[in-house]
């Protein structure tokens, strides 16, 4: 964990924060976009908290933070009966600010919140459990007229499940593959109803394959060669390749977002 | 015997179990796929087409329909398997664990997990194998709970992330007593194989990069169905032999020619 950021400057309070969830099926590349959007964000002068909802390693790579199983401090939560997973933040933790508070610093100034790894040392997933109820309260309830970027696991079960009831906008990716698109489909129609962007990724030129399977594509990522060897060395393409089409139109999709946000 | 395919999203796992299965079945062995991603897929990839993947009937959705909950006492597997069980080549058989756009009245706890954690633990798999195919990460796996007698076949492609969750698998599956352990490397080199296993520190097997099954995939299709001698499905084929799969039966084996 970081330090606590000062009060959230930057933003002019006029400024209505983004609140998007990225979604998808596996390997579609919601790393990639969630981090380069929120450090895209970042860059323009707003104040973004990604949020890594995955307990794999992931969002961390794409960010260029040093990888960690951290989860919060024992300190900062309690067992509450009836709360999501029987854990929730300690009375020390004010509901509004938490998710700020109990964030570190990563490039671009971009807070980083993560509800910790499962590290492969233990079968016992106690820990990720007391982290994740708190950090979905405290994303939940963050009050600070911050851009909030999460990165969900997986597949329908995480969002199925509320993890992306924060949201204002949500992110569904879907790549030519015709199970992604599957996915795609079955998130569409159990996801809350706010608006939904359907983003066609890792695209070859030309091609509309999501379109193909019936999905209401709003816009592309191209296939990136120089952003997979990003990838494979574990950079973050924005540190490893700043110049990367694909990059460009994740910049591209962070101004559809804040045009199609409520 | 059971076999476990896990890894990152993405990294082929579904892929891999599909032409897996096809490979056993086709050489007489008795396979049960079970699917255990509750955004199940696994039909596509074993050959049963986009239709009959989704009608596939779904063991926890049924029993939430028959009133049941995942907490209930174990429903016999053996007759979950019988009347979910979808027969499809070679007669092998898949069984949807969960559907989670349909689940409504489960726990939101665990999902599908626990349903899962009981059909792989309970499915009697004397005389047949037992092929599952799990949630993309590494709750699943720890859900599964392979143990002494299992195998473990964890998937990377060949990024950073891909092979850091398999190195946690791997060490996950030791901790719970896996002895068995393969790491895949997909869409990769023998190098990358080379580095995976330094990684993981068990031996790694090396599928390559295949237009043939990025075609498949893209249509929706089974690429052991659209070309089983392209250079992958060969592969998964070989992947076989790493895996301790028993000698069927005698009386089962095709008798001598002459």
């Amino acid at each position: 964990m970081g330090e606590a950021p000062s009060a959230p400057a930057g933003s002019p309070s006029s400024v209505r924060p983004l609140k998007v969830a990225i979604v998808g099926s596996g390997g579609v590349g919601k790393s990639v976009v969630s981090a380069t959007l929120a450090r895209t964000l970042a860059r323009r002068g707003r104040d973004v908290l990604a949020v890594d909802l995955d307990p794999n390693p992931g969002l961390a790579y794409s960010l260029g933070l040093a990888p960690s199983d951290a989860g919060l401090p024992p300190e900062t939560t309690i067992e509450v009966k009836g709360g999501l997973y029987g854990w929730g933040p300690a009375p020390e933790v004010d509901l509004a600010t938490g998710a700020m508070t109990l964030s570190r610093l990563a490039p671009d100034g971009v807070r980083y919140l993560s509800p910790g790894k499962i590290d492969g040392k233990t079968v016992n997933k106690s820990e990720v459990k007391r982290c994740l109820g708190t950090v979905r309260l405290l994303v939940d309830h963050l009050t600070a007229p911050w851009d909030i970027v999460a990165d969900l696991e997986a597949g329908t079960t995480t969002p199925y499940e509320g993890y992306a009831r924060f949201a204002e906008v949500i992110v569904v990716l879907a790549t030519g593959s015709w199970r992604s698109c599957l996915a795609a489909r079955r998130l569409c129609a159990l996801l809350p109803s706010v608006p939904l962007v359907v983003v066609a990724s890792k695209t070859a030129p030309g091609a509309s394959d999501a379109a193909r399977w019936g999905l209401p594509v709003q816009h592309h990522i191209p296939f990136d060669p120089e952003v997979a060897a990003a990838e494979r060395r574990g950079l973050a393409p924005l540190d490893a390749c700043s110049d990367a089409p694909a990059l460009s139109a994740v910049a591209s999709l962070a101004d559809l977002l804040l045009k199609v946000a409520p | 015997m059971k076999i476990v395919i896990t890894g990152k999203g993405g990294a082929g796992k579904t892929t891999i179990a599909g032409a897996l299965a096809r490979h056993l079945a086709h050489a007489g062995h008795a396979v049960v796929a079970l699917d255990c991603d509750p955004n199940p897929m696994l039909g596509i990839t074993l050959g049963f087409g986009p239709e009959r993947t989704e009608a596939a009937p779904a063991v926890l959705n049924m029993l939430v329909e028959m009133g049941h909950t995942h907490n209930d006492p174990d429903p016999d597997p053996e007759g979950l398997l019988e009347q979910f069980g979808v027969e499809g080549a070679d007669g092998l058989r898949l069984l949807t664990v969960g559907r989670v756009e349909q689940l409504e009245g489960a726990c939101v706890c665990c999902g599908s997990h626990s349903t899962t954690r009981k059909l792989f633990s309970n499915l009697p798999h004397d005389g047949r194998i037992v092929l599952a195919d799990l949630e993309a990460g590494l709750n699943d796996l720890i859900w599964a709970h392979p143990g002494r007698e299992d195998v473990v076949v964890a998937v990377a492609e060949p990024s950073a992330k891909g092979v850091e969750i398999v190195r946690r698998a791997c060490q996950l599956s030791e901790t719970l007593g896996v002895s068995r352990l393969v790491a895949v490397a997909n869409r990769a080199s023998p190098s990358d194989a080379e580095n995976l296993s330094r990684v993981t520190g068990v031996p790694a097997f090396a599928i390559p990069e295949d237009p043939a099954v990025a075609a498949a995939d893209r249509d929706g299709a089974a690429p052991y169905d659209t070309d089983p001698s392209t250079p992958a499905v060969l592969a998964i084929g070989e992947l076989v032999g790493w895996l301790g799969v028993p000698k069927r039966p005698a009386a089962e084996q095709p008798l001598p020619a002459g």
